[in-house]
């Protein structure tokens, strides 16, 4: 390998590939990741067998070649660096790593060892999506898919493309939140899949601040999100592969409810000042009761515990229909507001044991829905 | 040599090639799939060790394979969306265990938001979406005349039948037709392991009165898997004071579980004598023609097209259970989600090979001895003996009687399986039983428990 990169570019790739790095006991070589020149494009990858990443970028290269290095050993010798450009070759099976005054060689593993990750093919169904839209949109929903091992169905997050737009929904049973993404022209994919949580939190941490469009690429059993930089002259590519979950997703349309005993409207910030000040006499069970009043036009937050003493506060509120008490894990409202960013926000009650439902007021491209805790 | 043969022979001498960790990364969950015209089909679990497979080990696995068959001439490697569901069943108890954990905080979840908290009634099940057949018309009729006069003619009902069968279904059928009937009635439809966890409940609180209370009240109790019940007596001795109680007021009860009441073990005497009081009626496995409709009504439900091809295959591969057909529709369904279109029939073929091949190959004849075995508490050794002990002779003859119903097996094979035994040995045990188990509910009940051993094992 001979090949004279950018250091900021190579400490890119490195901090990317590196999330999907594993520690794994029986296979050492997952903690490392692959650097491969081949030509005039370096490479860097990494992969714990679920999800696949890989970091390309414009490079000059005179020899191709590939090695095996922990990621750990390069990226603080780049730190220190500070020339832009530094000369990658090898010495003996290491990698050598010479910029000015620096002549340093790194251990390398066989490269022959390192796991192939799969790339798409061409044949599969693609999508062509706004990469900063997508990433903003699935930040929404990421953070309540399940965490049991026993329905891995749930622990993943729903995609439905429709001709239009797209849904992404994600539950772990006790909430539920979907967000809708419309698209400015129609695109002809229409299908569903779940992705796992862990890629779906690499694609907003990775993905999340690009400008321009990802390709998503799909099989069955496969989802490819790819970046392609729109500045031509870095020829930076980012990819990241991730397997799908198999399993049929809860029909989740069917527990929202169609009716409501009671809605209010109230301003999101105090709400939720409210709720994090009852929270901190709400216990171990993280109950706090709501009291709403459509005579007094009051909704009544208390919430009590044995260890810390009890809560009352008072706040004024629009609201229409009946009286009602009900009481909730004080963490899955919160969960739920902080989604949203409008200023007041809608909460509709089915029932004291039915599901409630906040709503951004003013954008219809959200539902959060939360289950009380039994009175 | 058979596939699961060949590819066997095919990891011993890989192992040997390899690192063992490699081995045990790549290796993993591999099988061969299909064999055709020297094309082989291997699946692998996902698509890094296909990647792997192909690129690394395809050269030494080919030339092993043709070392010891020069048939072949290619492999394929391929990702089988199927092979990870089949082994998903095995965690379903832990996921009470957990619900039942997170519940105890009274934390609600989504789930149960369809079902009906007063009733614990799912209102899916209806008479509607339910098919009946002549296996199951008995306690269907039952069901539909006690939904009329709820109370008064057959009390209590008692339903038995397998796993899978449609028990639940006609017990929650019956208590939303009653709901939607009579919605003044109180009905309350309980499994028996939260019956009991609910008797323990009242118990640690102090609240048994509340208890008594809160079941004498209603004008329909159900309980469904009483087999559970089994052994555990104060359980018992509650639901039989409120059993009494509800059947002075002329109140129903409807019961189900896997086997009669004289089968289920541990059952208190006049707990068993009362259930047997009322009506009892079985639901049995269904016939061809009855699964294809319960396949139509399930595609018509869920606005599917699926071939009549593909129905046939799947109404004629699965037969013990009406849920297992259910799960392969499921996954049938699933790939029309994904590539909006109806699988073909060498489509549902690959979709379902993990689901339908399974429980054939698993049952020897030499399973069936040492369940027999098992069950008659006896040595295997002893049922294949030259003894003619009575003890001995009955359990043998069973044996017999299965591996010739079950198994197939022609009378001179299961002769030999016994110690070399003539066949008009086998052919008097077969017909001997099969007489008997027409005439005595006990025996029958005992084949039934092997055969069921036999299949779940």
């Amino acid at each position: 390998m001979d090949a004279l990169v950018s250091k900021s570019k190579l400490k890119e790739a490195l901090a990317i590939a590196e999330r999907a790095a594993a520690k794994s006991a029986t296979l050492p070589v997952l903690s490392n990741v692959l650097l491969s020149a081949e030509k005039n494009i370096v490479q860097v990858s990494a992969t714990d067998l679920e999800i696949g990443l890989t970091y390309a970028f414009l490079a000059t290269t005179k020899q191709d070649g590939k090695v095996v290095i922990a990621p750990r050993l390069l990226s603080p010798l780049l730190q220190v660096i500070a020339t832009d450009q530094i000369q990658l070759g090898r010495e003996g099976h290491d990698l050598l790593v010479e910029a000015k005054e620096y002549h340093t060689s790194i251990r390398s593993l066989d490269p022959e060892e390192f796991p192939i990750i799969p790339s798409p093919k061409g044949e599969e169904d693609r999508v062509d999506v706004d990469c900063r839209v997508l990433c903003k949109g699935l930040s929404h929903v990421v953070g309540m898919t399940g965490q049991s091992q026993a329905r891995p169905e749930i622990s993943g997050v729903l995609f439905v493309f429709e001709k239009g737009g797209l849904k992404m929904a994600a539950t772990d049973s006790f909430r539920l939140a979907e967000k809708r993404l419309v698209f400015e022209k129609e695109q002809p994919f229409e299908g569903s899949f779940i992705l796992p949580q862990k890629a779906a939190r690499e694609l907003v941490a990775i993905f999340g601040e690009l400008p321009g469009k990802m390709t998503i690429s799909l099989s069955p059993v496969q989802a490819a999100f790819m970046y392609e930089s729109e500045d031509k002259a870095s020829g930076v590519r980012i990819q990241l592969v991730s397997r799908l979950i198999e399993g049929e997703y809860p029909r989740y349309q069917d527990i929202i409810p169609e009716d409501y005993k009671t809605k209010i409207a109230i301003s999101r910030a105090e709400f939720t000042d409210h709720i994090k000040a009852a929270s901190i006499f709400a216990g171990k069970t993280n109950e706090i009761h709501l009291v709403i009043d459509p005579k007094q036009k009051e909704l009544v937050v208390t919430a009590q515990s044995p260890e810390a003493g009890a809560h009352k506060a008072r706040l004024a509120a629009d609201i229409q229909g009946e009286y009602m008490e009900i009481a909730f894990n004080w963490r899955f409202l919160v969960d739920g507001l902080a989604q949203m960013k409008s200023e007041n926000a809608e909460l509709k009650f089915s029932s004291e044991e039915g599901p409630a439902v906040i709503l951004p007021m003013g954008e219809d491209d959200y539902l959060y829905l939360a289950m009380p805790i039994r009175a | 040599m058979d596939k699961d043969d060949l590819w066997r022979a095919v990891l011993a001498q890989l192992q040997f090639q390899i690192s063992p960790a490699n081995f045990a990364t790549w290796l993993k969950n591999t099988y061969i799939v299909s064999r055709k015209d020297g094309q082989l089909v291997v699946s692998v679990p996902n698509n890094f060790s296909r990647e792997w497979l192909e690129n690394k080990y395809n050269k030494a696995i080919f030339h092993i394979l043709r070392a010891i068959d020069h048939d072949i001439k290619e492999v394929k490697y391929t990702v089988e969306r199927a092979a990870q569901s089949a082994t998903k069943q095995a965690p379903q108890k832990q996921t009470i265990s957990i619900r039942a954990m997170e519940n105890s905080s009274g934390q609600l979840d989504l789930r149960e938001a369809r079902i009906d908290r007063a009733t614990n009634l799912n209102p899916r099940y209806t008479f509607e979406s339910f098919v009946v057949g002549p296996f199951n018309e008995l306690a269907h009729a039952a069901s539909l005349a006690i939904v009329k006069e709820p109370g008064t003619i057959y009390n209590p009902f008692f339903i038995y039948g397998g796993v899978g069968l449609g028990k639940t279904h006609l017990l929650q059928a019956v208590g939303n037709q009653i709901t939607k009937d009579f919605p003044d009635k109180k009905i309350r439809y309980m499994t028996s392991e939260r019956f009991t966890s609910e008797v323990v409940a009242a118990i640690r609180n102090h609240s048994v009165d509340n208890f008594r209370g809160l079941y004498r009240d209603l004008d329909i109790l159900i309980i469904d898997d009483i087999q559970f019940l089994a052994g555990k007596e104060k359980t018992q001795e509650e639901l039989f004071h409120t059993f009494n109680a509800l059947y002075e007021k002329g109140h129903q009860i409807i019961f189900s579980s896997d086997r009669p009441p004289k089968s289920i073990p541990a059952l208190e005497e006049r707990l068993r004598s009362r259930f047997e009081g009322g009506m009892i009626a079985d639901v049995s496995a269904p016939d061809f023609e009855t699964r294809l409709a319960i396949l139509k009504t399930k595609i018509q439900n869920r606005s599917l097209t699926i071939d009549d091809d593909v129905c046939e295959y799947l109404a004629s591969n699965i037969q013990r259970n009406i849920r297992e057909l259910e799960g392969a529709l499921n996954r049938l369904f699933a790939f029309y989600r994904l590539n909006h279109k109806a699988p073909s029939l060498t489509e549902a073929k690959s979709l379902l090979k993990s689901v339908i091949q399974t429980p054939s190959k698993q049952i020897s004849s030499k399973k069936v001895i040492q369940l027999v075995a098992e069950f008659y508490d006896m040595q295997e050794k002893d049922l294949i003996a030259a003894s003619r002990k009575k003890e001995i002779v009955r359990p043998r003859q069973v044996a017999m009687y299965i591996m010739r119903e079950e198994l197939k097996h022609s009378y001179p094979l299961i002769g030999k399986k016994f110690g070399g035994k003539d066949h008009t040995t086998a052919i008097y045990a077969c017909e001997k039983i099969q007489k008997e188990v027409q005439e005595s509910e006990i025996l029958a009940d005992e084949i039934n428990i092997i055969k069921q051993r036999m299949y779940s094992g």
